[in-house]
C-alpha cells in the first residue's frame, strides 16, 4: 500500500538517522523492520501528517504487515517513490494558514463572548509583529486562548510546532472536537495543496 | 533469549580468550591487560581517595583474575567479571581506608529531576505549562570535544556519586551495553538506568554551564 | 494551567524518558508519544542532540591506555607464577 512519510533533508529518518535510499527508476530500494517486534518501518495516512511534519515529504510504499496505531503505520518493510517536491518551500503557506485559521477561531470566540473590542483590535490588519504584541495584551486581562495567536505567529518557523500551538489554541477553545477540527484541516491543507488523494 | 541471559555474541568471544589464558598464553593476557588496565584503574578511581589506592586495587584484582580463571564459567562476559571483582575489592578498601562517606554518596532518595525546573514555564502559566521557557542552545560538536571541554567533563565524572559514576564510567566513556553493566555491577536494569540518568544529568549541568560561560 | 490535551507530553517530563529513549527500551506508546513531541518541540530537539553530543565526548575520555612498563612486567610475572606454579 502507498502512504506517506516525513523525513529530515537528505532523506534521513528523523528519529533513528538511517538513510533512505532514493528512488532511481521509480522507486528506491527497500528498508527493512529491524527485528524487535515495535521496530516496523513507520509511515502515515493523510489524517497523521500533521502530526509528523518535518522538511521532507515523501509518497512511500508499505509492504508486510501494516498494523495502525495511534498516529502511525507500521510496516515490515517500506520505499521511497516519490518526493512531493514543493512541500519545502510551500512550509510558510502551510504555517499561514494555521495563523489564520487561528485567529478566525480567537475572533470568533471573543464575539461569541461579546468581546466585540477585543475581536475588532485582533482582526485589524497589522503586521506580525504587532499583532503578536495586541494579542498578549489582550490575553493579559482577557481570555487566556487569545495568546495562541502570539504563539502561532511567533514559532512560524517551525511548522510542526506552529501546527501543534494552532491545534492547542483549537482545543482550549472547543476541546477534543475543536482540536480535531483543527488537525483534519491542517491535512485537508496538504492534501488539497499537493493534490495528495487517496493511497491505491 | 530470555531476559537477562548473558550476550551470547559476548561469549563466543571470550571463549577462546578464556582459553588461552588458562592455557599460560601470555600474549593473550598482556592483550587483555592492555585492553582493561586503564579501564580498571579509571573506574577503580570512583570508588578509593587516591590514584595509587586505585592501582593497588587493580593489581590485587588481576590477581584475583588469575586465580579464579580456572572456576569462570561464563555465565556473564568476562570483562564484567573482572570488573565485579575491581568493584567489590575497590569498595571494601575505600570502607578499610575508612573513607568519610561525602554526603553525596547517600543517593538514597536523590530524586533530583534531570534538568533545573526554572529553564521551564511554571505552573502558572496560561498555556505552556512545563514547555522550555526558551529552548536551549546547540553546543557546537568543536567545542564539546575541546581539551578544555572535555577535562571538564571527566571532572564532572568525578566528582559524581560512586554509584552514578560506575554507571556512567562503564556505559559512556567505557562504552559498554546496558547488561554487561548490570552483571558487573550487580544491578538491576532499571536500577542502573535510573543512576545513568541522574548521572548525566548532573555532568550535563557542568557542560551547559561551561559552555555559558564561554559563550555569553 | 496548562492548556495542553492531556494526552500530550510535556518538555519537563519528556527530558525525564530521555536515557529511556536513547537505551531504546519505551514501549511502542510512550516512544511514540516522545516522537510526537519532538516534531512539536525544537527546543527537545536541541536537548536530545545536547545529550547525544555529550555521550560522544565521554567516550573521548575511555581510550585504551596500557600501563607503564613495570606495572606490565610485574602483571607478567603475576601471570607466570599462577601458570607455571
Amino acid at each position: 500500500m502507498l502512504a506517506w512519510k516525513f523525513l529530515a533533508p537528505g532523506a534521513l529518518a528523523p528519529f533513528t538517522g538511517i538513510s533512505w535510499p532514493l528512488p532511481g527508476e521509480g522507486h528506491g530500494g527497500w528498508v527493512e523492520a529491524r527485528s524487535k517486534p515495535a521496530r516496523g518501518v513507520h509511515a502515515c495516512v493523510l489524517e497523521d501528517l500533521p502530526y509528523w511534519i518535518d522538511q521532507e515529504l515523501w509518497v512511500v510504499e508499505l509492504e508486510g504487515e501494516v498494523t495502525r496505531t495511534r498516529r502511525q503505520l507500521i510496516a515490515g518493510r517500506g520505499r521511497l517513490v516519490a518526493r512531493v517536491d514543493e512541500w519545502p518551500s510551500a512550509q510558510a503557506e502551510f504555517t499561514g494558514a494555521c495563523i489564520e485559521r487561528t485567529r478566525r477561531r480567537v475572533v470568533d470566540a471573543l464575539l461569541a463572548a461579546g468581546r466585540d473590542g477585543d475581536a475588532a483590535l485582533l482582526s485589524a490588519p497589522r503586521d506580525p509583529e504587532a499583532e503578536r504584541q495586541t494579542a498578549l495584551s489582550i490575553a493579559e486581562s482577557g481570555p487566556t486562548y487569545v495568546g495562541y495567536v502570539a504563539d502561532v505567529i511567533r514559532r512560524r518557523p517551525y511548522p510542526g510546532t506552529c501546527a501543534y500551538m494552532a491545534a492547542n489554541a483549537a482545543a482550549a477553545i472547543g476541546n477534543v472536537r475543536g482540536h480535531d477540527q483543527e488537525r483534519a484541516e491542517q491535512a485537508a491543507w496538504f492534501s488539497a495543496r499537493f493534490r495528495l488523494g487517496r493511497p491505491r | 533469549m530470555p531476559a537477562g541471559a548473558p550476550d551470547l555474541q559476548a561469549l563466543v568471544q571470550d571463549s577462546p580468550l578464556v582459553e588461552a589464558l588458562r592455557a599460560g598464553d601470555e600474549r593473550a593476557f598482556l592483550g587483555l591487560v592492555g585492553q582493561l588496565h586503564g579501564a580498571m584503574v579509571r573506574f577503580a578511581r570512583g570508588f578509593v581517595s587516591s590514584d595509587a589506592a586505585a592501582e593497588d586495587v587493580v593489581q590485587d584484582a588481576w590477581a584475583a583474575v588469575l586465580e579464579g580463571i580456572d572456576r569462570f564459567e561464563g555465565r556473564s562476559a568476562l570483562r564484567s567479571w573482572i570488573f565485579g571483582i575491581v568493584a567489590n575489592l575497590a569498595r571494601t578498601r575505600a570502607t578499610r581506608d575508612a573513607r568519610s562517606v561525602p554526603l553525596s554518596a547517600l543517593e538514597a532518595d536523590d530524586a533530583e529531576p534531570a534538568v533545573d525546573p526554572s529553564e521551564f514555564l511554571p505552573p502558572s502559566h496560561p498555556r505552556w505549562a512545563g514547555h522550555w521557557a526558551s529552548y536551549p542552545e546547540a553546543w557546537p560538536e568543536s567545542q564539546l570535544l575541546a581539551r578544555e571541554t572535555l577535562a571538564r567533563i571527566r571532572d564532572a565524572i568525578e566528582r559524581l556519586p560512586p554509584a552514578q559514576r560506575s554507571v556512567l564510567q562503564l556505559r559512556d566513556v567505557e562504552g559498554w551495553s546496558s547488561q554487561e553493566v548490570c552483571e558487573a555491577l550487580s544491578l538491576s536494569e532499571i536500577n542502573q538506568r535510573v543512576l545513568l540518568h541522574r548521572a548525566r544529568s548532573r555532568v550535563r549541568r557542568e557542560i551547559a554551564r561551561h559552555v555559558q560561560r564561554r559563550n555569553p | 494551567m496548562s492548556r495542553a490535551l492531556p494526552a500530550d507530553l510535556v518538555c519537563i517530563v519528556a527530558v525525564e524518558r530521555v536515557t529511556e529513549y536513547l537505551d531504546d527500551v519505551l514501549p511502542l506508546r510512550e516512544r511514540t508519544e516522545f516522537e510526537e513531541h519532538l516534531v512539536t518541540c525544537p527546543g527537545c530537539v536541541i536537548y536530545l542532540r545536547q545529550v547525544r553530543a555529550q555521550i560522544a565526548a565521554s567516550a573521548e575520555l575511555g581510550r585504551p591506555r596500557p600501563p607503564p612498563e613495570e606495572v606490565t612486567q610485574k602483571l607478567l610475572d603475576m601471570f607466570r607464577a599462577s601458570r607455571g606454579g
